[in-house]
């Protein structure tokens, strides 16, 4: 009923995905010029046919910064998203359908990570050990695990009582096949709904460290960090900080959306 | 021929008689809970400096230069050759004294430098917190009456937006529209006095209001729509009860109780989001203050700053706990 | 009553009924166009008449009751006429709503655990319903304690306790109370009985008919229990698949009905004072109200059905004095219906062999407690049973007697706190701790069909997934699997092409049917069943009821057969145990215990199983 209505939004989204994931991938091969090449002839420069969208403070191309920055953008959300993914799914299906002491101690967790500001981790972890992208998206994953794991537990909970999964333990139906080849299906679908929100969550917080200049190294071509470097040419030249910004909420906005259809998709599988 | 036997009943109005004492026990145990919690993350927060690559004596230098004289200075006020549980014990002490030491940055007390920033951080995560609780329950419970409508879906899709939109970008936004290109509101700046400061930090309030908003309404509207299916509206309807009534003492009471739940993310959000929004509007606060400290590594800023949020996020968990356990009568006096 | 039964004997030639509707129609607007629910209903409800609409579910009969309050879900709309004492009542605005609900039409719904407010006081609930309780808030608790004790609660301190501190009768009680804080002269009950126990349902329904007598009010109950409905109605409107088939007083409809699907209703009940040899099942299950557009509603599972009875959706007429048909054939077939109910009564069942054989599962001093030390719940108290190989017994009780736990202690789903289990042979004192070997034997032993259709199977896995997982799981080196998966489907009476659906595509009786075919893949000797039928229709019931009557006939299965409801034990047990507040009470053969029943509860269970006598209801409180 709300497939004809979402259709087209969802194909827009599906294309913005799509496009990131093809810069992320061969970026550097599609941007018009090297994104770290200098120009201090023409600092600042507002659009023109040379610079798309101009030059940053040092005369750098922001097209093609913006192209290749999709890759620090794109693949730590992904490795974020797919790690944590992985590890919720098993963890959440052994705690909802095992319980006992396994439970007790993977809810201990998730109950620590609940309410623990992200980012606030994060900073302080780079304000200690200096600001580096790949042990960020490590500590992240131990932060974003919790997220996953409590959406399938809770679900499996919701299923584990059932009749099927009783009948398949009195027939004496192994544990583990009870829980990927029964359980599993009926609760996938909200899992991988959450793994898309998971992404959108994570490209948000990694692109905020950037822009806090406490995530990729100064230099590097990245959304975040872009956003944080040329606010100060918003007075004569917005777009250079303005285009990035948008990026991330376009693409967190996509991935939001993705998730929300694949949920409704997916839930009712069963009914058809 | 029963109000005779009940008259007796009539005036004994047991309110709080069978939950008090229940309560009571819940808060002391949680209390207990909280304090074990706390003696855990300020140990954590101690090894903080121990966790930093190199030596601490390096670390709590910062750029001041080597000398023997600096270096026995350090040792003695954080009591680095005492050994490693005494030292936390000594720090803990002290902490509890509000003593943690002093910045690298500005060689003054970390204490002075998070008095000074304190209120602003305060002003700003209150002002946010307003605005956020205000619009997205009464956007939330808005959409939720007119499911299905234009204002239901704009709201909705807007929700979408709003949570995908991290602070930074919508302040840059913000920024750009309301004080460059209208000239409506100071872009940056903190104001003297009561309204002055109000009108200085609107923008940054917006900007940080944006997904606590988003997130609220969503949770809102999910609960309202909830309530709104359940018997019980059906049959207050059916027994002619006025509109308003339903809404409001049946619909809304109803669907509030699990958004007070949601206290303890949304201060995290506000949290995460204030660190973000000083800096994209440089609001001289706390947050300011920590992403400084991180740039310049003072370690004993960072200590504090943690322990201040992680105090603040484990006392609301605690208070959303307990007003849900009021507002809540079928948790308070036990389902049967 | 009989007064008022008589006065409306001919409600055609009555003047100013209170309530008339007429030409009823409600559709719900869908993506693919407008979808029928209900079609072409005409009820009238005189003043201080009791009318009953019965049916099965997707029958209609909720949305009819909602369409006259005003109260249809979003999405649904009505046409046609409803007059509530000359006064239009479809398209009236919500504000003048607000003057017929409450004030004139009371509504009382199923289920009393979702129907109050959960964060009121019952004071709240009813104080805010009442108009003239008087301003000062001494008088108005002065009144609804009042309004209480009317509904039969005579403990004022019920005022203060919120919903969930009250059982479910109680509940029910309070909802009553308060549609009626009003006054309404016309009250409809929808099933105002079926999420209650037996024994709290007999009272509830005593007390709406008490009610509705000292107050001289109308009532409209909306039931699917024909016998209820007996005893309850002065008139009987049974509708099936969105339309009305058959209008009668009721008396004259329990004595002949005059259309097929009321015939075949009657006669799908099983009795409690009897066993048949073989229950009337209605072949088929329920249809949507389009599968049966534009012809008669019933065609599909009529036995009297020919082409005539295929062109255009017959008419309600009348075809005798006061009572309507919407059978088009109903003068030929009159005699062959009247034979079959003749014929069913008659036929008598013999006993099946009876020679005590070998014990094949006991439960040995059952003890299970829930919960903490602090506040411990006792489900099972020192419970002994066995079964012997081949014979059914049966395990009665209510909600909350224990009955399903001991079910899945029996079965390692649940582990008891004291005693043990023997199964196949097998001691079991612990489930932890058994081998691999015990444990196949026991999985081979016994087996359980559970009670809810809709979640007995996995909604993500066709029904030859499961049923060749079923197959592979008791015998790992099957060869031929899908034959095996074939030969289960027929022996539960399914088509073999349903192995490719998913459950989805099923009925509830047929997914009770794939979940007995699991069940019987184990090959077990003993099929624990419990409440296998009580979420299905009645006219479904009788189909599961007969389908395991000869599966133990062909495979020499033992059954243990977990239900509430008496008649069901009737028809299907030799031997039963009767079980209370985790106790069993009484135990010894069926015809034993239920014709002369010793322990009290017993006795009060089955003077609350519902007949359609009119006494039934009489002496209860």
């Amino acid at each position: 009923m709300h497939s004809g209505r979402t259709g087209p939004v969802i194909a827009a989204c599906l294309a913005v995905v799509l496009g990131v994931i093809v810069l992320a991938t061969f970026g550097p091969l599609l941007a018009p010029l090297d994104p770290a090449v200098q120009n201090l002839a023409s600092v600042n420069a507002p659009p023109s046919g040379a610079h798309w969208l101009g030059t940053d403070a040092l005369g750098r191309d922001i097209l093609s910064r913006i192209i290749v920055g999709a890759r620090t953008a794109f693949v730590g959300a992904f490795v974020i998203a797919a790690t944590s993914f992985l590890f919720g799914n098993l963890l959440g299906l052994l705690a909802g359908y095992r319980g006992g002491w396994i439970d007790a101690i993977l809810m201990r967790w998730v109950d620590m990570m609940w309410s623990i500001p992200t980012l606030l981790v994060l900073i302080v972890f780079a304000g200690i050990i200096g600001a580096q992208y790949w042990p960020s998206v490590a500590v992240l994953v131990v932060l974003t695990v919790p997220f996953d794991l409590r959406v399938v537990r809770g679900a499996t909970l919701e299923q584990v009582p059932r009749p099927y999964v009783e009948a398949a333990k009195t027939l004496g139906v192994p544990g583990w096949r009870i829980m990927l080849l029964h359980i599993w299906p009926n609760v996938s679908a909200s899992a991988i709904a959450n793994a898309f929100l998971v992404f959108a969550d994570a490209l948000v917080v990694l692109s905020g460290l950037s822009f806090l200049g406490l995530g990729v190294p100064p230099g590097t071509p990245d959304w975040g960090l872009m956003l944080a470097e040329n606010v100060p040419l918003l007075f004569v030249h917005p777009v250079a900080s303005l285009a990035p910004g948008a990026l991330i909420v376009l693409t967190a906005t996509s991935m939001n959306l993705i998730g929300d259809w694949l949920q409704e998709q997916l839930a009712t599988r069963g009914e058809r | 021929m029963g109000a005779g036997d009940g008259s007796a009943v009539v005036w004994a109005r047991p309110r709080w008689a069978i939950g008090g004492a229940s309560i009571r026990a819940y808060v002391a145990r949680r209390l207990v809970v909280l304090a074990v919690l706390l003696v855990a993350v300020s140990f954590a927060v101690f090894c903080l400096l121990y966790l930093a690559p190199g030596n601490p004596i390096d670390m709590l230098l910062g750029q001041r230069p080597r000398t023997p004289a600096t270096v026995s200075a350090l040792t003695r006020q954080y009591n680095l050759d005492k050994p490693f549980f005494e030292q936390y014990w000594l720090w803990a002490w002290r902490a509890l004294h509000l003593d943690f030491g002093t910045s690298i940055q500005t060689s003054l007390p970390v204490a002075t430098e998070i008095k000074a920033r304190l209120p602003t951080s305060l002003f700003l995560g209150c002002y946010a917190f307003g605005l956020a609780t205000m619009t997205g329950i009464g956007l939330g419970v808005q959409a939720a009456v007119r499911r299905g409508t234009l204002v239901d879906r704009f709201v909705v899709s807007a929700v979408v937006i709003g949570l995908s939109t991290p602070v930074f970008v919508s302040g840059v936004g913000l920024l750009y529209v309301f004080a460059i290109q209208l000239h409506w509101l100071p872009a940056f700046g903190k104001g003297n006095g009561f309204f002055d400061e109000l009108w200085h930090l609107t923008l940054p309030a917006i900007a940080l209001a944006v997904p606590s908003t988003a997130y609220i309404l969503k949770h809102a509207r999910a609960a309202m729509l909830g309530v709104l299916e359940q018997d019980y509206i059906v049959f207050a309807r059916a027994r002619g009860l006025s509109p308003w009534r339903i809404l409001f003492s049946y619909a809304l009471r109803n669907a509030l109780i699990p958004v007070v739940t949601m206290c303890g993310l949304v201060l995290s959000s506000l949290i995460v989001g204030a660190v973000l929004t000083e800096m994209t509007f440089s609001v001289q606060g706390i947050g300011h203050l920590l992403v400084q400290s991180a740039l310049a590594k003072d370690i004993a800023v960072i200590q504090c700053v943690s322990l201040l949020v992680a105090v603040s996020v484990m006392a609301t968990n605690l208070l959303a706990d307990v007003l849900y356990l009021l507002v809540d009568p079928r948790i308070r006096l036990g389902r049967r | 009553m009989s007064a008022s039964a008589a006065v409306t004997a001919n409600p055609q030639t009555m003047t100013s009924p209170l309530l008339s509707v007429k030409r009823l129609r409600i559709e719900r607007r869908t993506a693919e166009g407008l979808q029928t629910l209900v079609s072409g209903v005409e009820l009238t409800v005189q003043p201080g008449e009791t009318i009953g609409i019965v049916g099965e579910s997707g029958s209609g009969k909720s949305i009819t009751t909602r369409a006259i309050t005003g109260l249809l879900p979003p999405g649904l709309t009505a046409t046609g006429e409803i007059r509530y004492a000359g006064r239009s009542l479809l398209g009236l605005r919500e504000r003048d709503w607000r003057t017929v609900r409450g004030t004139e039409l009371g509504l009382i719904l199923q289920d009393p655990f979702t129907m109050l407010n959960p964060i009121m006081r019952c004071e709240r609930i009813l104080g805010e319903s009442l108009r003239n309780g008087g301003t000062s808030w001494f008088a108005r608790r002065e009144e609804a304690i009042r309004r209480l004790a009317e509904v039969g609660i005579h403990d004022a301190s019920v005022i203060d306790r919120y919903p969930f501190q009250l059982s479910g009768g109680m509940r029910q009680r309070v909802a009553i109370a308060a549609a009626l804080a009003r006054d309404p002269s016309l009250l409809i009950a929808d099933e105002p009985s079926t999420a209650l126990d037996v024994t709290t349902q007999r009272e509830i329904l005593a007390l709406l008919r008490r009610i509705q007598v000292a107050r001289g009010m109308s009532l409209i109950l909306i039931t699917h229990d024909l016998r209820v409905a007996f005893a309850m109605c002065d008139r009987i409107y049974v509708m099936y698949a969105g339309s009305l088939v058959e209008v009668a007083p009721a008396d004259k409809l329990d004595a002949e009905p005059l259309h097929p699907y009321s015939n075949a209703l009657l006669l799908s009940e099983p009795p409690v004072d009897r066993r048949v040899a073989e229950l009337v099942a209605i072949p088929g299950s329920v249809p949507s109200p389009g599968e049966v557009a534009n012809k008669c509603v019933f065609v599909p599972r009529c036995q009297w059905a020919q082409s005539a009875c295929h062109q255009g959706s017959p008419l309600l007429r009348e075809v005798m004095p006061g009572r309507l048909s919407a059978c088009i054939r109903v003068d030929e077939i009159r005699g062959q219906m009247t034979a079959l109910r003749r014929q069913s009564a008659e036929a008598v069942f013999r006993p099946a062999d009876t020679t005590p054989r070998n014990q094949i599962l006991q439960a040995h001093g059952i003890q299970k407690v829930f919960g903490g030390q602090r506040h411990p719940v006792v489900a099972l108290d020192n419970v002994f049973l066995e079964v012997r190989e081949g014979e059914s017994v049966g395990l009665v009780g209510e909600s909350g007697s224990g009955k399903t736990t001991l079910s899945r202690v029996l079965v390692g789903l649940e582990h008891a706190t004291a005693g043990n289990v023997t199964v196949g042979g097998v001691n079991v004192a612990d489930w932890r701790k058994l081998n691999r070997k015990d444990l196949a034997t026991i999985r081979r032993t016994v087996q359980v069909v559970f009670q809810d259709p809709y979640s007995t199977l996995n909604p993500m896995r066709s029904i030859g997934w499961t049923l060749a997982e079923a197959i592979t799981t008791h015998k790992p080196d099957t060869r031929q699997v899908d034959r095996e998966v074939e030969g289960l489907l027929e022996a539960v009476g399914l088509p073999t092409s349903y192995a490719q659906r998913r459950p989805a595509a099923l009925s509830g009786g047929m997914r009770q049917r794939v979940a007995i075919a699991r069940a019987l893949a184990a090959r077990p000797r003993v099929l624990i069943c419990d409440e296998p039928v009580s979420a299905l229709d009645v006219s479904v019931q009788a189909q599961i009821l007969n389908l395991l009557n000869r599966l133990r006939a062909e495979r020499e299965i033992a059954y243990l057969f977990i239900t509430h409801d008496l008649s069901i034990v009737r028809q299907v047990t030799e031997r039963i145990y009767v079980m209370h507040r985790g106790r069993v009470v009484e135990s010894g053969t069926t015809d034993d215990v239920l014709n002369h029943p010793q322990d009290p509860y017993t006795v009060r269970l089955l003077a609350s199983a519902p007949t359609a006598e009119r006494d039934w209801l009489d002496g209860t409180r």
